[in-house]
C-alpha cells in the first residue's frame, strides 16, 4: 500500500486537488472502507488521496429545532452516538450509527463514507433514506442537491461525478405526530455488517390513522430500496398487529436479496419482513408519544 | 514521498519522516519500537491494536499516520508510572483477565476510555465498551469483572 497524501484544510482547497488529480486522485474521510479495501486488493490504490476529514464545516452536526438537521460529511458515527440528547427527534439514525462496527471503528468511520462506499448493507443508508434526507453535493460545476434515495446506483455505485464531494445531508425537522427507527439483523452484534437492515418513518394523523409512511431496506437488493406498496398500503389505515404484519409481507415483495457467506436470499426475505413489521411498530409508538 | 509527522506519544514528542501511507500501528511498533501495541488482524476488526487519540480510542491499523499531526496518543506502555502497574492493569492480574495477553493491551486501552468516560459503567455499559475487543482465551466475564472492580475509582 503506497501513495500519496494531502490534507485538505477546506473545501476550496479539496476541490483544487481534486481538479488537479484527476482520476488519479480519491477522496479519503476515515479510511475504514478505503484503507481495508485497498488492502484486499478490492480498489487499486490510487496514486493520491485528499483526506477531507480535516475540513471544520465538513465536521459540524447542526440541530436547530424547526430548521432540521444538517449532518457534515465528516461527521463520525461516533459524534453522532454521543450527540443523542440533541438528535432525540432523529433515533433512527442513532440507532444505525450505534450499531456500526465498534466503538473503535465509529471514532473513525463517518457517515458520509458510509453513504458514498454505497455497500448495500450500509448501516445508515435506510435510517437518511427514511428520514427522507437530501444529499448536498459539491463538484467543479458547482452545488447540487438531489435524494439520497436516489444516489445510490448499485454495489460501490453512487451518483458522485469524477471530483465531487458529498459535503453533508440535510433533513427537515420530523413533524409533531411523527416517529421513526432502525432495526438490524446480524451473525453478531458488534463488527459484523448487517444480514437486513430497515428503517420506518411515520406521521400520523389527529385521529391516529398513518398520514404518511416511508420505509427504507437494506441488504436485500443493490440499493437501499423503498417499500413502496407497504407505504400506500398503510395510508389512511389506523395500526393493528395484522396491518403491521401484511405491511411486512408487502415489503418482503420488493427484496430481490442474494446469497452470501452471511445468510441466504430467502432467510433475508423472510427476515425483511419481520424487521418491516418491528420498524413500523417502533416508529409508530414514537409517533404516539409525539402527538 | 515521505512526509514528516509530529506528534505525542505517551506525552513525550516524537518526529518521524514516513511514507504517508503506513498506519499508525505500524510506526509505533517498527519506527517507535513499542510493540505493547498488537496486530491481531489489520482490518479494525480484533480491537488489539486499541490506542487512545486525544483520549479516545480507535484501531491504530486503520489510522494513516499524517492523522495524528499534532495529537496526543497513548498506548499500554504510557499507563504504568515509576514502575507501578496502573490500576487498570493491576485489576487485570487480580481478576485472571489475562490469559495469553494477547488482546490485553488493547482491552485496557478500551477500559480507560469506558472509566474515563463514565466513572461507574454498568455491565451493560463495560461490555458494549468492549464489544471492538475480541479475546480468544478469557470468555470475557473477569474482563468485565476487572473493569468493574474500578467503578468509581481515579483511573
Ligand atoms: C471493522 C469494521 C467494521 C465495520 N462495520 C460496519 C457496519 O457494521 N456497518 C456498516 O455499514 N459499515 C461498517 N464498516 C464499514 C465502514 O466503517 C463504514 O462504511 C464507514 O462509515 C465508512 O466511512 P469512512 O469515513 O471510513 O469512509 P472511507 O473509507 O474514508 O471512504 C469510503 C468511500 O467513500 C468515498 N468518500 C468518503 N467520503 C466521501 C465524501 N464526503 N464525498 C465523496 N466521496 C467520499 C471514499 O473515496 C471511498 O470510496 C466497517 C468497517 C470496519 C473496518
Ligand atoms: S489489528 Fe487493528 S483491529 Fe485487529
Ligand atoms: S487473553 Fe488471550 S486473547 Fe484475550
Amino acid at each position: 500500500m503506497k501513495f500519496a497524501y494531502y490534507k485538505a484544510k477546506s473545501l476550496p482547497e479539496a476541490m483544487t486537488m481534486l481538479e488537479e488529480l484527476g482520476d488519479k486522485g480519491k477522496i479519503v474521510a476515515g479510511g475504514t472502507d478505503l484503507l481495508i479495501g485497498i488492502q484486499h486488493g478490492k480498489y487499486a490504490a490510487p496514486e493520491a488521496l485528499v483526506d477531507i476529514s480535516f475540513i471544520d464545516d465538513l465536521n459540524r452536526l447542526n440541530v436547530q429545532n424547526g430548521d432540521g438537521l444538517a449532518i457534515g460529511a465528516t461527521v463520525t458515527h461516533g459524534a453522532i452516538c454521543r450527540a443523542l440528547n440533541v438528535l432525540e427527534k432523529y433515533p433512527a439514525l442513532v440507532e444505525a450509527s450505534s450499531q456500526l462496527g465498534s466503538p473503535q471503528v465509529r471514532n473513525l468511520a463517518t457517515v458520509g463514507g458510509n453513504i458514498c462506499n454505497a455497500a448495500p448493507s450500509a448501516e445508515t443508508a435506510p435510517a437518511l433514506v427514511a428520514l427522507k434526507s437530501m444529499a448536498r453535493i459539491v463538484g467543479p460545476s458547482g452545488e447540487r442537491q438531489i435524494e439520497l434515495k436516489d444516489f445510490f446506483l448499485g454495489p460501490s455505485r453512487t451518483d458522485l461525478k469524477q471530483s465531487e464531494i458529498l459535503v453533508g445531508l440535510n433533513i427537515n425537522e420530523p413533524p409533531q405526530g411523527s416517529g421513526n427507527a432502525y432495526f438490524r439483523l446480524s451473525p453478531r452484534n458488534a463488527l459484523d455488517i448487517a444480514i437486513v437492515n430497515v428503517a420506518a418513518y411515520v406521521k400520523l394523523n389527529k385521529d391516529y390513522t398513518f398520514e404518511d409512511v416511508c420505509i427504507c431496506m437494506g441488504a436485500v437488493a443493490p440499493t437501499p430500496l423503498r417499500a413502496t406498496s407497504a407505504e400506500k398500503a398503510l395510508v389512511g389505515e389506523t395500526f393493528s398487529e395484522k396491518l403491521m404484519r401484511e405491511a411486512g409481507q408487502l415489503a418482503k415483495t420488493h427484496a430481490v436479496p442474494i446469497t452470501d457467506v452471511r445468510a441466504s436470499a430467502e432467510y433475508r426475505r423472510e427476515m425483511v419482513a419481520v424487521l418491516t413489521e418491528k420498524a413500523l411498530a417502533k416508529a409508530y409508538e414514537r409517533a404516539k408519544l409525539n402527538m | 514521498m515521505k512526509t514528516t509527522v509530529c506528534f505525542f506519544l505517551n506525552g513525550e514528542k516524537q518526529v518521524v519522516k514516513v511514507e504517508p501511507s503506513r498506519t499508525l500501528l505500524d510506526v509505533i511498533r517498527k519506527d517507535l519500537g513499542l510493540t505493547g501495541t498488537k496486530k491481531g488482524c489489520g482490518d479494525g476488526d480484533c480491537g488489539g491494536c486499541t490506542v487512545l487519540i486525544d483520549g479516545m480510542p480507535y484501531n491504530s491499523c486503520l489510522v494513516l499516520i499524517p492523522k495524528v499531526e499534532g495529537k496526543e496518543v497513548t498506548t499500554i506502555e504510557g499507563l504504568a508510572e515509576n514502575g507501578q502497574m496502573h490500576p487498570i492493569q493491576q485489576a487485570f492480574v487480580n481478576h485472571g483477565a489475562i490469559q495469553c495477553g494477547f488482546c490485553t493491551p488493547g482491552m485496557i486501552m478500551s477500559a480507560k476510555y469506558i472509566l474515563n468516560a463514565n466513572p461507574k459503567p454498568t455491565e451493560k455499559e463495560i461490555r458494549q465498551g468492549i464489544s471492538g475487543n475480541l479475546c480468544r482465551c478469557t470468555g470475557y466475564q473477569k474482563i468485565v469483572e476487572a473493569i468493574g472492580s474500578l467503578a468509581g475509582k481515579e483511573v
